[in-house]
């Protein structure tokens, strides 16, 4: 076979769907960062005119994690892209998942769809360069400037019946309010601890809730260890990890919620990108760059009257008097 | 020297470090001043643009390599939604493929998983988390269509195979795939692959979880059969089930039992029929751990389910019970460590019971109870 055919053969013709590829030696395994780069490929399909989207995930045993993330290597780099799984289903215009751990496949498939001009979230040059914007929004505020709406995601592919069937047999008639609470502290990798919620407080807030709203639910969301033992004895509090479900099942209970409430995380960029109402509190002041919001903002360009941004610790009282308003104006609404 | 002037000179030594505090310091600062010096140049057009060309260049190699294939992969292709028990079945043909892949000195496994347009009983993360255990299979693919499926194997499948890969995508009674439960051919480690790896993490983790039992316990992992006579089995049913095994285990002394797979809503009963067993899913575990924990425990108790091929595998006895217990034609093809076990039920928990006893001590007899087990057997046979 001549060069020229062999070229022209390797060039993937698939024209009709965009690219998203995810190189995990460079780019952190965090719930939130994956969100929004899920984020990010949505818009640059809608951009290019396309509604399907396919992604290519890069996960190398020599090279498992970026430099952010020292404590993720070849033995245990598995564990972390197993829980992250989920989150990359939650687009409704997904296509095809492709996951690869060998580099020269993978940048042979980025070369190809490169020769055939697909569109990619990120641009095919931030492999060379190793670099990727996977936390901003500059992207999504311009393009919601520019064609008044917001491509969202949704419940992960393949969870939605599952999680039908939990609201149905847990939480039937109720107000299902989901809720996650930042507890790094629990965690391996003890990142930006000054992030974290007061679960005390959040605890006093669901006891006083069960007194004053016995129809209100709360689910909450995050790692079996984020949770204090006694908050499991609250009536109104569901965990779905004591159920055997994992993070597709909780995203998919996220979106299907009535109202989120959490700590500015990972559970509130799925939020974020949704036409759940939600309040996220404690939101970092130093973050507000990054989404090119001025601290004290109450909302996101894109967001709508029912999703907020708070910018103070969590306290009991505070909790409460957000949760009222916010309950107050959605059943009003309904 | 004495001892007080080799304090004071370990004095002396500390104090002057800590006056060249300030120095490393400065030390500090000046690294990272020559650190964004380095990463400004690095930075410039020039290098960019060598870096640029460099990886074209790179690029242009691959293609030419023929597309990294041309070590000529084994592609399997499997139709989701006409397996009847698609996680497992999608291990049993991972296993069967790698088994085909050593035979014909292929060097890795590529997975194409399609979902069909019937509703499909797997979570595709559990399909991502699943297929990854083991080493060869290299790639893993999931469609939701067959034509961008087919897109992707006209461009990077091996010229030779290309055609027939194509065939199976389209017709799944062509696919060699659908026959999941065919289980001839079974073990990896038999063949002389790797057999099912998990992270260093979730192994130590398993094992610290059954060591917490207490440490002289024999644990058996559990799974209840999904199954009954007229389809999917309820939550009572399988209650029924747990209460079947447990009642069983209660007569074995220090038998402990690991439930898997099954949270059931009403999580205060299941404790109740089953006193100090533990239910792995109300423990927070995740599909991976509680595989380690069936390739861990001591035996197996349950159906033939994707926990039974990480046992079978492993080398365990395995007690495979239910009607999928029939899905083999022969018991031989699993090993002398595995009986099935098809016709016991739940009309008879006395002769479930017995069948148990036998059962360990035939596993006993075998050799796949460790010598330190043996007196616990005794125990076992002289309650029988």
């Amino acid at each position: 076979m001549s060069l020229i055919k062999k070229y022209r053969a390797f060039i993937d013709d698939s024209g009709d769907r965009a690219l998203g590829f995810i190189d995990f030696s460079y780019m952190p395994y965090a719930l939130g960062d994956a969100l929004t780069w899920l984020e990010n490929l949505q818009v640059v399909a809608h951009e290019n005119g396309f509604d399907r989207v396919e992604q290519l995930i890069h996960a190398n045993p020599d090279r498992p994690s970026s430099r952010f993330q020292p404590h993720i290597d070849a033995s245990n780099y598995q564990i972390f892209l197993d829980n992250l799984y989920p989150a990359l289903l939650c687009s409704p215009m997904m296509e095809a998942v492709h996951v690869v751990s060998q580099p020269n496949t993978f940048n042979a498939m980025l070369a190809s769809k490169k020769l055939a001009g697909v569109s990619s979230w990120p641009s095919f040059w931030a492999q060379p360069r190793q670099e990727i914007d996977y936390f901003s929004h500059k992207r999504m505020n311009d393009f919601h400037a520019k064609h008044g709406y917001l491509p969202m995601l949704d419940a992960p592919r393949g969870y939605e019946h599952s999680a039908d069937d939990y609201i149905a047999r847990e939480l039937s008639g109720k107000f299902v309010v989901s809720v996650n609470i930042r507890q790094r502290i629990t965690h391996m990798n003890l990142a930006a601890l000054h992030r974290d919620s007061p679960i005390a407080e959040w605890r006093n807030f669901f006891e006083r809730m069960h007194q004053r709203h016995p129809n209100v639910a709360f689910v909450l969301l995050g790692g079996y260890m984020e949770w204090e033992r006694d908050i499991f004895s609250i009536p109104n509090v569901a965990i779905p990890r004591t159920h055997g479900f994992g993070l597709g099942m909780e995203l998919a209970l996220l979106f299907k919620s009535d109202l989120f409430m959490g700590s500015s995380s990972g559970f509130s960029a799925a939020a974020t990108f949704s036409k759940v109402p939600y309040i996220i509190t404690n939101y970092e002041h130093s973050a507000a760059a990054f989404t090119y919001i001025n601290v004290g903002d109450k909302r996101y360009p894109f967001s709508s009257e029912t999703q907020t941004l708070d910018w103070q610790q969590e306290t009991a009282d505070h909790l409460d008097d957000l949760f009222e308003a916010r309950y107050g104006m959605i059943k009003g609404g309904s | 020297m004495g001892l007080r002037s080799k304090i004071s000179g370990f004095k002396r030594a500390a104090l002057s470090v800590g006056r060249l505090r300030p120095l490393v310091k400065v030390y500090a600062q000046l690294r990272r001043v020559e650190h964004l010096i380095v990463q400004a140049i690095l930075r410039t057009f020039p290098l960019q643009l060598l870096r640029i060309v460099g990886i074209t260049i790179k690029y242009i190699w691959y293609i030419q390599a023929g597309r990294g294939n041309d070590r000529r992969p084994l592609v399997s292709v499997v139709h989701l939604d006409a397996l009847k028990r698609p996680l497992r079945d999608s291990l049993i043909i991972m296993h069967r493929s790698v088994v085909q892949a050593v035979a014909e000195k292929r060097p890795w496994v590529w997975m194409v998983f399609v979902f069909g347009e019937g509703e499909t009983r797997i979570l595709p993360g559990d399909l991502l988390s699943a297929s990854q255990r083991l080493d060869m299979v290299s790639q893993v693919h999931i469609f939701w269509s067959k034509k961008s499926a087919i897109d992707y194997v006209q461009v990077f499948a091996h010229e030779e195979d290309r055609a027939g890969i194509i065939e199976k995508i389209e017709n799944k009674d062509v696919s060699d795939i659908v026959t999941g439960s065919d289980l001839t051919a079974f073990s990896v480690s038999a063949c002389g692959s790797d057999s099912y790896r998990f992270p260093h993490q979730l192994v130590v983790k398993g094992r610290d979880f059954l060591k917490l039992f207490n440490p002289g316990s024999v644990i058996a992992v559990v799974s209840l059969p999904p199954f009954s006579s007229e389809g999917l089995a309820s939550y009572s049913e399988k209650h029924k089930w747990l209460e079947m095994i447990a009642g069983a285990a209660q007569g074995i002394p220090r038998l402990q039992l690991v439930v898997s797979g099954f949270a059931s809503p009403g999580n205060d009963d299941l404790h109740d029929l089953a006193r100090g067993a533990a239910f792995t899913s109300n423990l927070g575990f995740s599909l991976s751990e509680e595989m380690v924990l069936a390739k861990h425990a001591d035996f197996y108790i349950g159906p033939m389910d994707h926990f039974a091929m990480i046992a079978i595998d492993a080398g365990k006895p395995c007690m495979i019970i239910g009607e999928e217990g029939s899905v083999s034609a022969v018991d031989g093809d699993f090993g002398s460590h595995v009986r099935t076990f098809p016709d016991i039920g739940l009309e008879d928990p006395e002769s479930f019971s017995r069948e148990l006893r036998s059962f360990l001590s035939d596993a006993q007899k075998a050799g796949f109870i460790p010598v330190a087990r043996v007196d616990w057997i005794e125990k076992v046979n002289g309650n029988a």
